[in-house]
């Protein structure tokens, strides 16, 4: 089992950072439903979610001091697979 | 062994790969995007080539010209519209049009060498007052086609347009784009002697149910009534598209009561799982893997004494979480 501490800890430290993403995951999941079948407001919401992705990744790294190259291209790495899995799912 | 060493470098935190699996590092989600391109493309393309005993992998579409016709007549019937007859001559007009975009390769109300629906309506002999079209591609279903249609205010305003008394409407399967797929092309119409056609029926149960509504519908009705050497008067749209004609030949024109549907590349069968319906699973199969890998990451990490400077597993399984959802939920299908 993963340790309840651990979790405890991690969301505790970056409670509003977490709330923000989770929100910001509903808001999108929401409306990207909504969109359809506009597919190119759909495209616009993939583009946007990895934009935001990234960003919320290096502000949140940065407020804790631990931001660094690798974990930049770490959260790009993360938008851009999940951005072209929904890009190519949409074509 | 030496799978088990490779196995293991790629999923379990150890120090040949800094204690984070290697699947995780940022190189490797580059080489994942690079594997579902190819997975991809080899399906869609994989989905061109039949088998002997059929297509394993094709578009499967349950659509038929009468269904449409049904729900878009539903549609217009819960606004207390009146019902539009299927007009043979539009129908075959739908169909030139559906032929035409295969044969030409084009996802467009206007071909590329400048061809409108209009020409498609006129060559097939019908005379019209006021002719829109409708098109849409790659759906499975039609409550979803007519669903989609709906939810975008100008293809709605074709199918609720108080102006058209006739439909056409043509299902074909075919190859667009370097893609299987089902077109179906909608044809609305108003024959230019056409009388303005009251259904007596819709508009009573539209009085007694929607008495609000009916004040809305009649002026509409009058609109329609036959025009005189009219000045030319065209609503250009760029999806769906609508026209009033100005042509002014008075032509009298039977109603025939048709529908038509043709496969043009001889399926036989229903393949057995459509190009979307794999790439999804591949999908699916890539985010499981990732999710699998980034919670037994975290289980590993939060029970050892490693520190170490990566992003946020929770972070990136709540991301691939909502792409999955997304995945699972999304319907396929374009309007035009």
């Amino acid at each position: 089992m993963i340790r309840k501490d651990y979790l405890k800890l991690e969301f505790g430290q970056h409670k509003l950072s977490y709330l923000v993403l989770l929100i910001e995951l509903i808001l999108f999941i929401a409306f990207f439903m909504a969109s359809w079948p506009n597919r190119f407001l759909q495209r616009l919401l993939i583009l946007l979610i990895m934009i935001f992705y990234v960003l919320w990744g290096c502000v949140t790294h940065y407020k804790s001091e631990h931001l660094t190259k690798r974990i930049f291209w770490e959260y790009l790495g993360v938008s851009l697979l999940a951005g072209s899995i929904l890009y190519l799912v949409t074509i | 062994m030496r799978l088990i060493e490779v196995f293991s470098h790629l999923f379990h935190p150890r120090k040949s790969n800094n204690h984070r699996p290697r699947i995780l590092h940022p190189e490797a989600y580059g080489f994942l995007i690079l594997i579902g391109l190819i997975a991809f493309t080899l399906i869609r393309y994989l989905s061109l080539f039949s088998l002997p005993s059929g297509f394993v992998l094709g578009f499967a579409s349950s659509i038929t010209s009468g269904q449409v016709a049904e729900q878009t007549n539903a549609q217009r019937q819960a606004l207390g519209l009146s019902q539009l007859t299927i007009n043979a001559k539009l129908s075959q007009a739908a169909l030139a049009k559906a032929q035409d975009m295969f044969n030409n390769q084009y996802w467009s109300h206007t071909s590329p060498s400048g061809v409108t629906p209009w020409n498609f309506i006129r060559d097939s002999g019908y005379t019209y007052k006021v002719a829109g079209e409708n098109l849409a591609r790659d759906f499975s279903n039609t409550p979803d086609m007519v669903s989609a249609w709906m939810a975008s205010p100008t293809h709605r305003d074709n199918i609720v347009n108080p102006k058209y008394q006739e439909i056409g409407i043509a299902v074909v399967d075919g190859q667009l784009l370097g893609y299987e797929t089902t077109l179906v092309v909608q044809m609305f119409g108003t024959k230019l002697n056409a009388a303005p056609v009251v259904d007596q029926a819709a508009a009573k149960d539209t009085l007694a149910q929607k008495p609000a509504e009916q004040v809305v519908t009649q002026p509409a009705l009058k609109e329609v009534t036959p025009v005189q050497a009219k000045p030319v008067e065209e609503v250009v749209l760029e999806q769906p598209v609508v026209e009033v004609s100005q042509i002014a030949p008075v032509e009298t024109q039977a109603q025939i009561l048709s529908s038509s549907m043709l496969s043009m590349d001889g399926l036989t069968k229903s393949p057995l799982f459509s190009p979307l319906q794999l790439v999804k699973a591949f999908f699916l199969a890539m985010i499981l893997l990732i999710a699998s890998t980034l919670v037994y990451d975290t289980f590993v990490i939060s029970n050892s004494n490693v520190v170490r400077l990566v992003g946020k597993n929770l972070a990136h399984l709540m991301l691939f979480l909502s792409i999955a959802f997304v995945v699972i939920f999304f319907k396929g299908g374009m309007i035009r």
